[in-house]
């Protein structure tokens, strides 16, 4: 299946979008977040988090690599790798203990984990465009193509 | 007639008979209704830190003991305490199904500042239980954006005092008192601020100063041993600010009777005397 194209006109619909990509994934999967800075990967973050049922803040983690949640029967772990220094590093912290349960891992700056990362279900690039946002969802997986097809036919 | 500096009245000097104090124990008595604290740290390393904090815990009355370290230090760990449930993690995944069971966190003695500290710790944030935050969680929660879950104790030395408030060491020791008042209110947890005459700050104003302690103190290991006993008195159901005081008198107390040996006091000497002590002040029995 080839690549999802989505325009998102604000953060409203960013966080919209969260919620609906919580709902197809059921809290499990390998999410990998593409974009620069500023370009919206946390705000995505943030509403998958809350859509999975999360109710209190959504921190960043950028200071701690990684910020767990608990949300019932569902565990997610939120990354952002931006700034480890060496890739390596993801050795150190045990970071194939986070993909053997088949949590919820969304994977922000996974290019500086290249090498350490299994490869995801899914890959979401964000760039700006126009006032928005274009999102490209590339699913890397059987799974991620059903999440896929149902998302594309519901933000078309 | 001018007023010249004197004691704000309202510090509390830590005296005997003037304690607060664990209640004696029914002779039915059983493990579950002293807690259960979890010990998190040990870095490669570090091993030794954590295992203090987890023998003081153990030594100090907590119904169970666990430590979550490194798994290169799980068989040394177990030969020296079997009856601590000793685990090695990786991970915060493994950490968090470890918490369910455990009624008071202790965090920080030999965490270290690296990835794994790091990741281990923001599970240590958003758990729910009181929890003590101790050295490296202490440096980690001043260098960055953690922030501290409610009904924490921390037990900063004037070192770690001073990054956690952005100040100088020199700053710290020159007004002490204002210190712990400012640690107690910025991270709304009861402050330890460790130190000759240390003090112990809550963020309802009550602070207490322990006037106890020896010179002999001064070596490597004597916080790892206050943090488990702090979290030992929590799990046996002391409120934060009167296990905070009780933990800091028992320490001191220990250090000045070993302190009579002379120089050479071991971390690991103090957990006996603390545990002596702790049955003169509260009688496990009525």
């Amino acid at each position: 299946m080839p690549e999802v194209s989505l325009f998102l006109a604000d953060e409203e619909a960013m966080v919209a979008l969260g919620k609906r990509i919580a709902g197809v994934t059921q809290g499990s999967g390998l999410v990998f977040l593409v974009g620069d800075l500023g370009a919206g990967k946390t705000t995505l973050s943030r509403g998958i988090i809350r859509g999975l049922g999360h109710e209190g803040a959504v921190k960043s983690p950028t200071f701690t690599l990684v910020e767990p949640y608990e949300i019932d029967e569902v565990r997610a772990f939120h990354f952002d790798l931006y700034r480890l220094v060496d890739p390596e590093e993801l050795e150190y912290m045990g970071i194939r203990d986070y993909f053997d349960e088949d949590a919820l891992c969304l994977i922000e700056w996974p290019d500086k984990g290249t090498g350490f990362l299994p490869k995801p279900d899914l890959t979401i690039t964000i760039t700006p465009h126009e006032h928005g946002r274009l999102l490209k969802l590339l699913p890397q997986s059987a799974r991620a193509e059903s999440w896929c097809a149902a998302l594309a036919l519901e933000f078309k | 007639m001018p007023q010249t500096k004197h004691e704000i009245p309202d510090v509390q000097h830590l005296l005997p008979g003037h304690l607060p104090q664990l209640a004696a124990r029914s002779p039915d008595a059983h493990k579950g209704q002293f807690g259960h604290v979890l010990l998190i740290g040990g870095d490669r390393g570090f091993g030794g830190a954590a295992l203090l904090s987890t023998e003081s815990a153990l030594r100090s009355g907590a119904g169970m003991v666990s430590l979550a370290t490194r798994s290169e230090h799980v068989s040394a760990a177990l030969a020296r305490l079997p009856e601590v449930m000793t685990v090695g993690v990786h991970s915060a995944n493994q950490l968090m199904g470890l918490l369910e069971k455990n009624s008071v966190i202790v965090i920080g003695p030999g965490l270290g500042e690296a990835s794994w500290g790091k990741s281990l710790l923001s599970v240590a944030a958003n758990a729910k239980q009181p929890q003590v935050w101790d050295a490296d969680a202490l440096n980690l929660l001043a260098a960055g954006n953690v922030s501290l879950p409610a009904n924490c104790v921390i037990t900063p030395h004037p070192g770690e005092a001073a990054r956690l408030m952005g100040i100088t060491t020199a700053e710290v020791q020159a007004d002490r008192l204002n210190v712990a008042r400012a640690l107690s209110r910025k991270f709304n947890a009861v402050a330890i601020l460790k130190g000759a005459g240390s003090l112990i700050a809550s963020p309802d104003g009550r602070v207490s100063q322990c006037d106890q302690g020896h010179p002999a103190m001064a070596t490597a290991g004597l916080g790892d041993v206050l943090a488990g006993l702090v979290g030992a008195l929590l799990a046996q159901g002391m409120p934060a600010f009167e296990a905070a005081s009780l933990a800091v008198w028992l320490h001191a107390t220990a250090g000045d009777r070993q302190g009579t040996f002379g120089r050479g006091l071991a971390a690991s000497d103090l957990i006996p005397a603390i545990r002596q002590l702790l049955e003169e002040q509260s009688p496990c029995l009525k």
